[in-house]
C-alpha cells in the first residue's frame, strides 16, 4: 500500500532528489564568481597543462637521459616508496609526495636553493611529481623541472632503471 | 528506548556525516575533481560533471534524511547507493596499491589517505542506511497514514 503522505513510489522520490541535486549543482556552478568548473576538461594532459600554466619547465625522456649523464640535477621520485624500490630512474631519491612532511626532512640535505631538481612519478596522469615541484618551489627551490611522462615514458623509451624489479618483472 | 528514536539517531548520524562531507567539495570543486581524477576509475569526460553534481547530491540527501518526512526513504536509499560506490572505489584502489587521498571530507591530496579502515567505516554507515531504509519501508507498509516522527 503506498504511503498517503509521500509523493509517488520510492524510485520516483529518488529520481526527484537526484534531479534536484543536479539542477542545483549546475545552477550554482554557473553562478560562481570564477566562472565555475568547466563541464569538460582535458584530464589526459592535465598535469602538463597545469605545469605550463604555473611556469614549471617540462622535460621528456631524452632530455632526462642527458640530464642524468650530465649529473646536474638531483632526481626526486615522488611515487610511494614501494614503487620506488621496485623500479626507479638511476640515482633517483625517494621523496613520496603523500608523506612529504617526513620525506622532505631527509630530502632537503641534498638541496641548496639554486640546486637544479627534477621530479617525476609514474605516468602522465599522475600529479604527485607536479605537486612536489610546487612544494619545492614554495619552499624556495626555484630551479625545478618536471618529467611528466614519468616511469612509463622512461621505460617505453628503453632507458635503464634501478630497483628490485629490473629484470623484466611487470 | 523507543526504537523509532534509535532510527532517528541513525538518520541524524548519516545526515550530519554527509553534510560535513559535502562542504569542502562544494567550496573547492576543482580540488574535488582532482580527487576524483586520482581514483583513476571514471572516464575523463565524467570527472567534472560528477565533481559539479555529487556534492549537491550529498547535501540534498543529508537535508532530506534529517528534515524531510516525504523523502526520508529516498534519501536513505540514495545515501546507501553513494556509500556503495564510494566503498567500491576505495576498495578497488587499495587492491591496485594506489596511495591516494580519500577525498571523503577533505580534498587535500596528502590528507586522509585511503585505507581498509575507510572501507569498514563505510560498511558501518551502509548498515545505518539499511536500518533507516528498512524501517521506513516497513512503516510505510504497516502504517501508511501514520504521523511522522
Amino acid at each position: 500500500m503506498p504511503d498517503a503522505n509521500r509523493p509517488g513510489n520510492l524510485a520516483t522520490r529518488i529520481l526527484w532528489l537526484v534531479v534536484l541535486s543536479m539542477l542545483t549543482g549546475a545552477i550554482v556552478n554557473a553562478l560562481r564568481p570564477d566562472g565555475g568548473l568547466p563541464w569538460t576538461e582535458d584530464w589526459a594532459h592535465h598535469v602538463e597543462s597545469r605545469a605550463r600554466r604555473e611556469g614549471i619547465e617540462l622535460v621528456n625522456a631524452e632530455q632526462v637521459r642527458r640530464i642524468l649523464e650530465a649529473g646536474t640535477h638531483v632526481i626526486f621520485d615522488a611515487r610511494p616508496a614501494p614503487e620506488y624500490f621496485a623500479r626507479a630512474l638511476p640515482g633517483a631519491i625517494s621523496v613520496p609526495y603523500h608523506e612529504i612532511e617526513y620525506a622532505f626532512l631527509d630530502a632537503r640535505i641534498f638541496l641548496t636553493p639554486q640546486q637544479p631538481v627534477l621530479t617525476y612519478c609514474s605516468d602522465p596522469t599522475c600529479d604527485d611529481a607536479l605537486l612536489l615541484a610546487f612544494f619545492l618551489r614554495d619552499h624556495g627551490y626555484t630551479n625545478v623541472v618536471l618529467f611528466p611522462g614519468g616511469m612509463s615514458e622512461w621505460r617505453a623509451a628503453g632507458y635503464p632503471v634501478e630497483g628490485v624489479k629490473v629484470n623484466g618483472e611487470p | 528506548m523507543n526504537p523509532r528514536y534509535l532510527i532517528m539517531m541513525c538518520r541524524l548520524v548519516l545526515g550530519v556525516i554527509f553534510l560535513l562531507a559535502c562542504v569542502e567539495k562544494i567550496l573547492f570543486p576543482h580540488d574535488f575533481a582532482m580527487a576524483i581524477f586520482r581514483y583513476r576509475l571514471l572516464p575523463h569526460s565524467a570527472i567534472n560533471p560528477v565533481a559539479i553534481t555529487l556534492p549537491w547530491m550529498e547535501l540534498t540527501a543529508a537535508m532530506a534524511i534529517i528534515f524531510s518526512y516525504r523523502f526520508r526513504d529516498a534519501a536513505s536509499a540514495l545515501i546507501l547507493g553513494m556509500l556503495t560506490v564510494f566503498t567500491l572505489g576505495i576498495a578497488i584502489n587499495l587492491i591496485r596499491g594506489l596511495e591516494i587521498a580519500c577525498g571523503c571530507t577533505t580534498t587535500a591530496p596528502t590528507e586522509d589517505l585511503i585505507s581498509w579502515g575507510h572501507v569498514f567505516r563505510n560498511l558501518g554507515y551502509m548498515f545505518l542506511a539499511v536500518i533507516v531504509l528498512k524501517e521506513e519501508w516497513l512503516l510505510t507498509r504497516l502504517h501508511p497514514r501514520r504521523r511522522p516522527l
